[in-house]
């Protein structure tokens, strides 16, 4: 492979978009911990997203800053020097005035909250469209492992050939600040291959999809490990659940 | 051709870093600037992905908190903020659009993979600037319509060569050239590697 070709397959690469068979071998390159490999990798990362400024300007609405900002738990700055002044003279002139703004102000924070818990309904009923669509799928199989024991990691793993892997996680270990859990696709022959980082909620329950291509009879297992925040390209810790095909 | 580039000012990678550190040190007045730097590039370029306005905001949404919740794993020394945070929303649109398609190419990889923010390391030569994105703009106007063509359907639509030669009605092998060609193209004419 020419020092350009590999530019661009790792560009591919990064897009997502690489097929077989240079996509195991990119693969495999940068599961080898090769300085090269990562350094291509991260100057494809870089030229692609300068695509980005290809992208045709699109104002995003007013709301949308206060939105993220509530989201993050951070208050929106609300210019209240000005504000402030402009209110206490109105006050001592319009005194019955405060009373309705006050009112007004405080409905129009609960139809932001409401427009705010709506939008995250939205975006979680949407996945749990295509969660559903997966698991309908007659090409789906479904794998299980761990202790049936109270409180003990479980998983359920269900696969299909054509749409990726899903897994349905119970009691996961709390983790420590700085930690994700990580999915890995075991082949039955090479090295454990990254597919995806997630949390667990407050009761140790997860649900992962990862949608990459997956060759059940290519595969050994599906394995869970905990890593550093933002995944590692092998495992660093010795996985904790391990649901053999 | 829907083609113009989004200006944006110049951002030095030195404000970068200082910004990165207080987004680690969960300062909500950095979290305001970031915003206020990347956040219209991320929605537009997640509106040309997605095509609706609701969509858009939910993802851009997505997108910012995801950075903001993973700053742990960013090197704020030597991490490059811009490309990060489109990388993210450039993804978060894809997989959208994935899933509500219904479409997976058979070998497309696991996106969020590819946006590890310990990835995105020392490109100081991808500052985000109005002159680079003018370079790109007239390095893109100079390729051919296919060249052009199959750029747009792979950043912006994602989707694989072979998807490509489906939608196209061409030889697969007919698209590897014209994708690689390109990609070649644009990155000759943008000069300067990425620094090791």
């Amino acid at each position: 492979m020419s020092d350009t070709n590999r530019d661009t397959l790792y560009e591919l690469y990064a897009l997502g978009l690489l097929e077989e068979p240079e996509l195991s071998e990119i693969e495999a390159e940068l599961r080898s911990g090769s300085p090269d490999a990562q350094r291509l990798l991260r100057q494809a990362l870089a030229n692609n997203a300068m695509l980005a400024t290809l992208a045709p300007a699109a104002d995003p609405p007013p709301r949308l800053r206060r939105r993220i900002l509530a989201a993050a738990g951070v208050e929106e700055k609300t210019g209240w020097t000005w504000i402030g002044a402009w209110g206490l003279a109105t006050a001592a002139l319009l005194g019955g005035l405060v009373y309705f703004s006050t009112e007004a102000t405080r409905l129009r924070k609960d139809g932001f909250s409401v427009r705010e818990e709506l939008a995250v309904t939205q975006t979680e009923l949407r996945r749990s469209h295509a969660t559903l669509a997966f698991l309908r799928d007659p090409g789906t199989t479904i794998l299980k492992s761990g202790s049936s024991e109270e409180r003990q990691p479980v998983a359920r793993v269900f696969v299909n050939p054509g749409q990726g892997v899903l897994l349905i996680a119970n009691n996961l270990p709390r983790l420590e600040p700085g930690k994700v859990f990580e999915m890995w696709l075991v082949p039955k022959s090479g090295g454990p291959i990254p597919a995806g980082t997630f949390s667990a909620d407050a009761s140790g329950a997860a649900l992962h999809r990862s949608t990459g291509s997956f060759d059940p009879n290519a595969t050994a297992a599906v394995a869970l490990s905990v890593e550093p925040d933002g995944g590692s390209p092998a495992p660093t810790t010795t996985p904790f659940l391990i649901t053999g095909m | 051709m829907f083609f113009f580039p989004i200006l944006f000012a110049v951002l030095d990678s030195e404000t970068d870093r200082a910004l990165a550190a207080r987004l680690q040190a969960r300062e909500p007045e950095a979290l305001r600037e970031l915003y206020d730097k990347y956040g219209r590039l991320a929605y537009s370029v997640i509106f040309r992905v997605v095509r609706n306005a609701a969509a858009a905001e939910d993802l851009t949404q997505e997108t910012f908190l995801r950075v903001w919740n993973r700053m742990a794993g960013f090197d704020a020394q030597r991490g490059s903020l811009g490309p990060w945070v489109l990388t993210v929303a450039r993804n978060r649109a894809i997989d959208y659009v994935r899933s509500i398609d219904g479409r997976m190419s058979q070998n497309a990889i696991e996106l969020t993979g590819a946006e590890s923010p310990a990835l995105f390391l020392d490109m100081e030569s991808v500052i985000l600037n109005t002159q680079r994105a003018k370079l790109l703009q007239s390095a893109f106007q100079r390729l051919s319509d296919h060249q052009r063509t199959v750029i747009e359907l792979a950043y912006f639509e994602g989707l694989s060569q072979t998807e490509m030669a489906g939608r196209l009605g061409q030889p697969l092998g007919t698209v590897k050239t014209w994708v690689r060609s390109a990609l070649r193209q644009l990155r000759e004419e943008m000069e300067e590697p990425v620094t090791a």
